[in-house]
């Protein structure tokens, strides 16, 4: 299943009119899958309940700030429940950088993102599907356990650096859908 | 306005781990601070948050009791706490620092002090399995001595210029070492170099001065 079209609609009409039904069919739709991907990391049914609270009062307060040109509406998503994940249960800071920084470096939008978010949730899908299963692995353990590359490479018993190639590997294949996406 | 960009990048299996959430405290900063300044680094990460995004559509559906959606309904009409206000960390540096790292020392009270002739240096403990990270400023033309890494290091260079094996960091710009690697750095003489420097574990100094400047400097 992809993405669906409607996350990135339902985002800006949290933004746009404070609209509490698409609030709340976003809650419906996106938050068991939230409460996997945060048990998934390590945290249990009931902290998962709570990341997925904090995590959803967030999307409603910073609803605002999602730019659709700038990324999909589920990385926007992901990258919240996330650093919620981090900062309520790891109970560490996530630094990030910001756009209000005197000492932000911007640079121009990628108008074509707007347009073929979608599909290109579709084409990463497929990709990520026809990677070789070890550098799926690699991946999987990183996003969806939460475990350092460092940690991946004990657990698997093989070297640091074999984790490291496996990833470069895997990223260099997924790379050829962002550059189809990325005309540059 | 024409804005010099960082030429010098963060290795790709670091910034998956920064996207994936997984990096250590002190390098966390250190990337995010990267990322102000790097617009090429940010959409790498966009990049990887967007792989992050399709691993996490494609979990399974977890149970959410309707009592979870009715407590956060509840809740988004609660005005959100305020940020708590930073305590200023202002000198004559701080224009050039980005907001993670001014929060940061605001956050431990870390002042730059004199910790050896021509460098001063302010210390970021973020965690307490970790060795700090460190803001520091060196004058012009300080030679730092050869010295070896047992895990890897990062330096961001934020104003001057350091030099290592030909090569020339400026704002921005990271020097990455990895574990193993020893080598000799070099500030430039045109001004003073400030940076932050991130060691991931011990280092070994290979001279009787690099061990004082491990010491003061963690470098």
């Amino acid at each position: 299943m992809a993405l669906s079209p409607t996350l990135d609609d339902w985002i800006v009409q949290i933004a746009n009119t404070q609209s509490k039904a698409a609030f709340e069919s976003l809650f419906r739709n996106y938050t068991p899958k939230l409460k996997s991907f945060v048990m998934s990391l390590g945290a249990s049914a009931g902290a998962a309940d709570e990341v997925v609270q904090e995590a959803m009062i967030s999307v409603w307060r910073r609803s605002a700030q999602f730019d659709p040109t700038r990324g999909s509406g589920g990385a926007w998503l992901f990258s919240i429940a996330r650093n919620t994940f981090i900062s309520h249960v790891r109970q560490q800071k996530r630094h990030e950088a910001t756009e209000v920084d005197p000492a932000f470096v911007s640079d121009a939008p990628d108008p074509e993102q707007l347009t073929t978010a979608t599909q290109f949730q579709e084409q990463l899908s497929t990709a990520l599907r026809s990677l070789p299963v070890e550098q799926a692995a690699v991946l999987r353990q990183a996003y969806l356990l939460g475990h350092p590359l460092q940690q991946v490479a004990n657990d698997q018993k093989i070297p640091l650096g074999t984790v490291k190639t496996r990833a470069r590997l895997a990223l260099q294949k997924l790379r050829t859908v962002f550059q189809a996406k990325e005309p540059t | 306005m024409i804005q010099n960009l960082p030429r010098h990048h963060l290795p790709q299996d670091l910034l998956l781990e920064y996207a994936a959430g997984t990096t250590k405290a002190t390098t966390s900063l250190l990337v995010a601070c990267h990322l102000t300044l790097c617009p090429h680094c940010r959409r790498e990460v966009s990049r990887l948050e967007e792989i992050g995004a399709n691993l996490l559509e494609h979990q399974p559906d977890a149970e959410i009791a309707d009592s979870v959606l009715a407590r956060t309904l509840a809740a988004l009409d609660t005005p959100a706490s305020m940020a708590p206000v930073r305590a200023s960390v202002a000198n004559a540096h701080s224009s050039l620092m980005p907001l993670p790292l001014l929060d940061a020392l605001a956050e431990k009270q870390a002042k730059l002090q004199r910790v050896l002739p021509g460098v001063r240096s302010a210390v970021l403990p973020l965690a307490k399995d970790l060795p700090p990270a460190r803001l520091v400023l060196f004058q012009p033309g300080i030679r730092i001595p050869s010295h070896g890494h047992q895990s890897p290091e990062f330096v961001l260079v934020l104003d001057g210029l350091l030099e290592e094996e030909e090569q020339q960091f400026r704002r921005g710009d990271v020097a990455f070492s990895d574990t193993g690697k020893i080598h000799t750095q070099m500030i430039g003489a045109e001004g003073p170099c400030l940076a932050l420097i991130v060691n991931e574990g011990p280092i070994t100094p290979q001279t009787l001065w690099g061990k004082v400047l491990k010491r003061l400097v963690g470098l």
